[in-house]
């Protein structure tokens, strides 16, 4: 147990004294949700205040990032660097390393979602509902997961840390944009909202305004949501695990 | 004398390249063992086998009876390890990271013995250094401490001396005969002939993943080195490399020096 505590307080720490972490994982969103807050902050969207829509887009947004761009290169990097085949080198079971890691990146996805929601809460008078807060903090830590599973799956599939960051950046960037988080899928022409409606981000995203803003109505029925979810982290596992490497090729 | 380290007509293979070709060999308790030969001669693939990094295409590797194939966590808690690449992680300090390893290897350490043990390595100073913040030399000897953190029975250094100028290599060699002084068996690799020569009770020659030769230094330079030509001879000793030459028709290869600042560091150790 001390192991894995242990393990588990120096990942923390190295996420946190990462300059690309602090910058895109806190920095980033804020910024973000400040700008549109500045833009939209007294406008309506699907029948509730712009910002209050916005805010879950941008936790959305972040948990996808932290996937796709974070999840992708920190084990391509740690792989390429040696570190993965020095810890390999040790009797440290894999399933601790990745147990603690996992863990890790949860908590510091809900830590960023918290600043991100208190931010546009106290700054723009942003709601959501109290009651479906513990709804909120499982479909969180639900999507937490599955796009950490697929930013690994990515890493492990990619040969080297820039390839890696390259097929991350290319998932990454159109899903922002079609999946329902600052941008309504009715503004999208309707055969690309008909495809946006499968991506992991809309379907993680429609689950938790449908949570938080009693007021919202879902795009599709949450069993099939959930569903979708829970395919996206299998298919991202099974690649994972196949492609996973302890050292550079 | 007992064999620590009993590898048994090993062969590896990476796609159609043989990097290990049949090797046999033992390694006593207590003793430094070179793996000496050039880049690509199979000494690395050879010492991965041991650490279970890379399971063999054949062949047998035990490690204090232990077979490395079937008990390999057994095996690795066993062993002390330092890769060629250092590859620490950056965003910890030094004493961090042997809290880290401590851990790792479920060995309690308070914070005097994580200091006690840089002490032992000249990096009291460096304790809330980062390894960027690290000469060379200092990474190296961050990476042994490392790699002794669990006490081992068995310490593999993967070109410990590569990469550092003079007197960080012979700050690294002053820590690898206090391995020995302290019991533990010590086996490396090595494209130094000065390396093998200084460190090693007994040194295998490798070359295209066979064992070509194996004994003592002075051993194989008695039986194996040429006469030196005599305007040679009045300048230097017959070596290893001399040996290398006359058993495969090819030289070691060179090494390269980073200047690096130790003066300090060794002034203290000696």
């Amino acid at each position: 147990m001390r192991r894995f505590l242990v393990l588990t307080r120096s990942m923390f720490l190295m996420n946190l004294r990462d300059r690309s972490t602090l910058f895109w994982g806190f920095a980033f969103p804020i910024g973000l949700i400040l700008l549109y807050g500045a833009i939209w902050g007294g406008a309506t969207m699907g029948g509730v205040s712009a910002i209050t829509w916005l805010m879950i887009g941008v936790v959305v947004l972040n948990i996808m990032a932290s996937g796709m761009i974070g999840d992708s290169t920190w084990f391509a990097s740690a792989r390429d660097k040696g570190q993965l085949q020095r810890l390999h080198a040790t009797p440290l079971p894999p399933l601790q390393l990745i147990g603690s890691y996992v863990l890790v990146r949860v908590l510091i996805g809900l830590i960023q979602a918290a600043l991100i929601c208190t931010v546009a809460m106290l700054v723009y008078g942003a709601t959501m509902s109290l009651s479906g807060l513990a709804l909120g903090f499982g479909l969180a830590v639900l999507g937490l997961v599955v796009f950490i599973i697929l930013g690994q799956a990515v890493g492990a599939a990619a040969p080297s840390v820039r390839s890696a960051m390259a097929v991350g950046q290319v998932i990454y960037f159109p899903l922002m944009f079609l999946s329902n988080l600052f941008l309504p899928l009715e503004a999208l022409p309707g055969w690309l909202a008909n495809v946006s409606q499968w991506t992991p981000a809309t379907m993680l995203v429609d689950l938790l305004r449908t949570a938080l803003i009693p007021q919202m109505v879902a795009t599709q029925a949450a069993w099939v949501n959930l569903l979708g979810l829970g395919l996206y982290g299998l298919l991202g596992l099974l690649v994972a695990v196949r492609f996973f490497r302890w050292s550079p090729r | 004398m007992n064999a620590m380290i009993e590898i048994n007509d090993l062969y590896v293979r990476y796609g159609k390249v043989n990097a290990v070709n049949g090797m046999s060999l033992s390694i006593q308790v207590g003793e430094v063992f070179g793996l000496l030969g050039p880049n690509g001669a199979g000494k690395t693939s050879t010492l991965a086998c041991i650490q279970g990094l890379v399971r063999p295409n054949g062949g047998t590797v035990r490690v204090a009876g232990h077979d490395v194939s079937r008990e390999g966590m057994a095996v690795k808690a066993l062993l002390g390890v330092q890769l060629q690449k250092t590859a620490l992680f950056e965003e910890l300090n030094a004493s961090e990271l042997v809290e880290l390893f401590a851990a790792i290897y479920n060995v309690p350490m308070s914070k005097a013995d994580v200091a006690a043990l840089l002490a032992h390595f000249g990096l009291s100073q460096k304790a809330t250094a980062r390894p960027t913040q690290l000469s060379g030399g200092q990474q190296q000897r961050l990476a042994l401490a490392l790699a002794v953190v669990n006490n081992p029975q068995v310490v593999l250094l993967d070109e410990p001396g590569t990469g550092l100028d003079p007197q960080a290599r012979r700050g690294v060699w002053t820590l690898i005969r206090r391995m020995q002084s302290e019991g533990r068996t010590v086996v490396l690799t090595t494209h130094s002939m000065e390396e093998a020569q200084e460190l090693c009770d007994r040194v295998g020659i490798v070359d295209g993943g066979k064992l070509i030769a194996l004994d003592t230094p002075q051993a194989l330079i008695a039986r194996h080195a040429p006469p030196l030509p005599p305007a040679e001879a009045a300048r230097r000793q017959p070596n290893l490399e001399d040996v290398f030459l006359a058993l495969t028709g090819h030289g070691l290869g060179g090494t390269h020096a980073s200047q690096d600042d130790e003066s300090a560091w060794l002034a203290a150790v000696a």
